[in-house]
């Protein structure tokens, strides 16, 4: 199974929306798709999924166009819709069918799924009734209903509380690992961390950042020492040129300067043990999603690096 | 085709399903009740003042204060008439009228008749009553006045008193007949109305529909699940489905009732033997064509909103078109009796589905403009599918302010591509 996007393009007058995208998905798992606001992460899942019309490039699942009568595929947009004045089982068992399903199968499916994220009370209340939370479940299931192999989450864990996040988190989990493509857009840098092995970072149309997460975190290298020791380690790691970044109750955090930073380190960590200050935290730490995300998208803004 | 028929049933049971498709049916239920009530209530008035049964009722309680200043001598046939048919007559001065007019007032069965003559002897009867609402029987003493008058010229002028009374009481009586009885005039009236309340009303909730699905974001769960012009064909099945269910409800209800309190006092007597039945197959074609015109209209212009605030000044283009082609037409080949202005409003796509009901009704039939009329009316549908479906598509997933409609016709061109 593989999502291909080839020279993806999108223009809205003299605004070029995406610009000559490219990613491969080859495996099953989360794929992250991240980037600002209006960065073209929207406009490019509509262009994939034939919602919108592709201006240049094609978007290829198994060498195939995307089409949705040749592909289970969902989609739960970051807008959340559902019919509020309608009872909940109603219009997922409507959602199933324009997917395929039968009537019966429509609603085996909703039953499953609603009793899975907990929300089986909820069945026969118009939607309006629910809370946030489990209108948020209801998108899912409606998402999920007809077991789709290709599936689009945009900004899925906006708004629920940590029960609920760790609810959907696990069923995320649950579906990579059985062979679901998923790709998700998210704002939330953490989630992606968590789930994608391979990211695209959009900004302005443009692919700033592509592919595998770990790779792009070693090419940043070691960026911070976090160690906990006494007042003594936290002077000499100063004077081995390292700067505080953050002093927290236990800890502190320092950068490492851009070249030999590693070298520096060990170099400290000799003359720690040497002076017999033995720490209980030396640890060096690659970027996290946030900070690579916050460089990239600031040197190109000229601002934050 | 299966998707379109799903969305179809699921629009079809969400508008009935709402209290507002159920307000809506006990107002129209109330209204026609009302009618029925009102109706025979209307008819049975024409039996008091305006009755010219000289014989029966209205004189009997009624008092008439004479003012006689002609100085012809009319006025004692006439009194003597008056108290033949039971009424109270009181003759009066001038200087009796200020309180003769004050008696009037207390009194809504009295009336001053005061008769004065001009110069050529041309008498005048002026007929003071209390009020509009007076059950005085002016007519009736207008027209016995009248008959008094004119018996005692032909009497002057030498007729024999039996003849004139023969002359006066001889007439011709005249009956107007319409070729298309009154049953077809009435059908097609009502048929216009309903072909403009469906048009308005359900045309307007297929906008609504859209427009609603669009400000909650469900359009785009939607359209991940089927192709946009497969979901305004059923919108556009499911609500002209409502309407349909509803106006032949209302249909149905209206002729049990009619056939309940109809009878040999009912005012008006319905025969439907004058309307050829074989129209109604044109006729609900007519209907189906032009309800599916307007609601891709109104769906086309539903689309290009984003927030159900901006729908009513979006709307008000097809509102525009609706009001001028009913009045055209309907009313237009009415008023001019068919000829050039019914088939010019017969081949125009708009007016047809209004023009329609009057024109097969009456008996106008004319296969040379009907048949043409029908394609012309079909292909516009057809073709406004099409161009319905190319403008939701390219609508549906604007968000922001309204759609103006050059900015369609570049997204639309845009989704060429």
């Amino acid at each position: 199974m593989s999502l291909i996007v080839n020279n993806l393009t999108k223009r809205f007058g003299p605004k070029t929306a995406v610009d000559q995208l490219n990613f491969n998905i080859t495996q099953p798992g989360v794929y992250g798709l991240i980037g600002t606001n209006g960065a073209g992460k929207t406009t490019t899942i509509r262009m994939i999924l034939d919602m919108l019309p592709i201006d240049h490039g094609s978007a290829l699942w198994n060498g195939k166009t995307v089409k949705k009568s040749g592909l289970r595929y969902g989609y739960m947009p970051e807008e959340r819709g559902i019919y509020a004045k309608t009872r909940v089982l109603d219009q997922l068992v409507y959602f199933g069918r324009l997917r395929g399903l039968s009537k019966s199968e429509s609603i085996a499916a909703a039953k499953q799924w609603m009793q899975r994220l907990g929300v089986t009370e909820y069945e026969r209340m118009p939607a309006e009734k629910l809370s946030k939370g489990n209108q948020q479940k209801i998108q899912l299931i409606s998402t999920l209903i007809h077991d789709p192999q290709l599936i689009f989450l945009d900004e899925p864990f906006s708004g629920l509380d940590p029960l609920n996040s760790q609810l959907f988190h696990e069923l995320i989990s649950d579906m990579a690992a059985n062979g679901k493509t998923i790709i998700m857009s998210s704002h939330q840098m953490a989630t992606v961390e968590q789930y994608c092995r391979e990211i695209t970072l959009l900004h302005r149309g443009h692919a700033l950042v592509q592919g595998n997460l770990a790779d792009i975190k070693r090419g940043y290298g070691h960026t911070k020492l976090v160690l906990s020791a006494d007042v003594q380690a936290y002077n000499m790691a100063h004077q081995a040129g390292l700067t505080l970044l953050e002093q927290l109750p236990a800890e502190c955090v320092f950068s490492l300067p851009e070249k030999d930073g590693d070298a520096i380190c060990a170099q400290l960590l000799r003359d720690l043990l040497a002076a017999d200050i033995i720490p209980e935290k030396f640890v060096l730490s690659e970027p996290t999603l946030h900070e690579i995300f916050i460089d990239k998208v600031g040197k190109v803004e000229g601002g934050v690096a | 085709m299966r998707q379109s028929w799903l969305v179809a049933r699921f629009t079809f049971r969400e508008a009935v399903r709402k209290r507002a498709f159920w307000i809506t049916n006990i107002i129209y239920l109330i209204m026609l009740l009302g009618m029925m009530i009102i109706m025979p209530l209307v008819g049975g008035m024409d039996g008091g003042d305006m009755n010219l049964n000289f014989g029966e009722g209205g004189f009997s309680n009624a008092t008439a204060y004479l003012l006689d200043e002609s100085g012809s001598h009319y006025l004692a046939p006439v009194r003597h008439s008056l108290e033949n048919l039971g009424m109270t007559v009181v003759e009066i001065t001038p200087a009796q009228l200020e309180d003769s007019l004050v008696a009037i007032s207390e009194d809504a069965g009295a009336a001053v008749v005061h008769i004065t003559a001009n110069e050529y002897d041309t008498l005048h009867a002026e007929i003071i009553m209390r009020d509009m609402m007076s059950r005085f029987p002016a007519n009736g003493v207008g027209a016995l006045i009248n008959m008094e008058f004119r018996h005692a010229q032909l009497v002057e002028a030498g007729v024999d008193h039996e003849v004139s009374i023969s002359i006066l009481q001889s007439e011709v009586m005249i009956e107007p007949v319409w070729q298309a009885g009154f049953a077809a005039m009435g059908a097609s009236l009502v048929l216009m109305m309903i072909m403009f309340m469906s048009v308005h009303s359900y045309g307007t909730s297929v906008a609504m529909s859209v427009a609603t699905e669009k400000s909650t974001r469900v359009m785009e769960t939607l359209i991940v699940s089927a192709k946009p012009p497969r979901i305004l064909v059923g919108k556009v099945i499911g609500m002209g489905s409502v309407g349909l269910v509803q106006m032949l409800g209302l249909i149905i209800i209206a002729g049990l009732l009619s056939a309940l309190t109809s009878g040999a006092d009912a005012p008006v007597e319905m025969s439907m033997g004058d309307i050829n039945l074989w129209v109604a197959p044109l006729l609900l074609l007519y209907f189906l064509a032009g309800y599916a015109l307007y609601a891709l209209i109104n769906a086309m212009l539903g689309a290009m909103v984003s927030k159900l605030e901006d729908l009513n000044s979006a709307l008000a283009p097809a509102a525009i078109i609706t009001m001028i082609s009913f009045y055209a037409g309907g009313l237009g080949p009415m008023i001019t009796g068919g000829g050039q202005v019914g088939r010019a409003v017969m081949l125009f796509p708009f007016t047809a589905p209004f023009a329609a009901p009057t024109v097969l009704l009456n008996n106008d039939f004319d296969p040379s403009v009907v048949l043409p009329s029908i394609l012309i009316l079909v292909g516009s549908v057809v073709l406004l599918s099409w161009l319905a479906g190319k403008v939701y598509s390219a609508s549906v997933l604007h968000y922001g302010s309204r759609l103006k409609y050059k900015d369609v016709g570049k997204l639309v061109k845009g989704n060429k591509k």
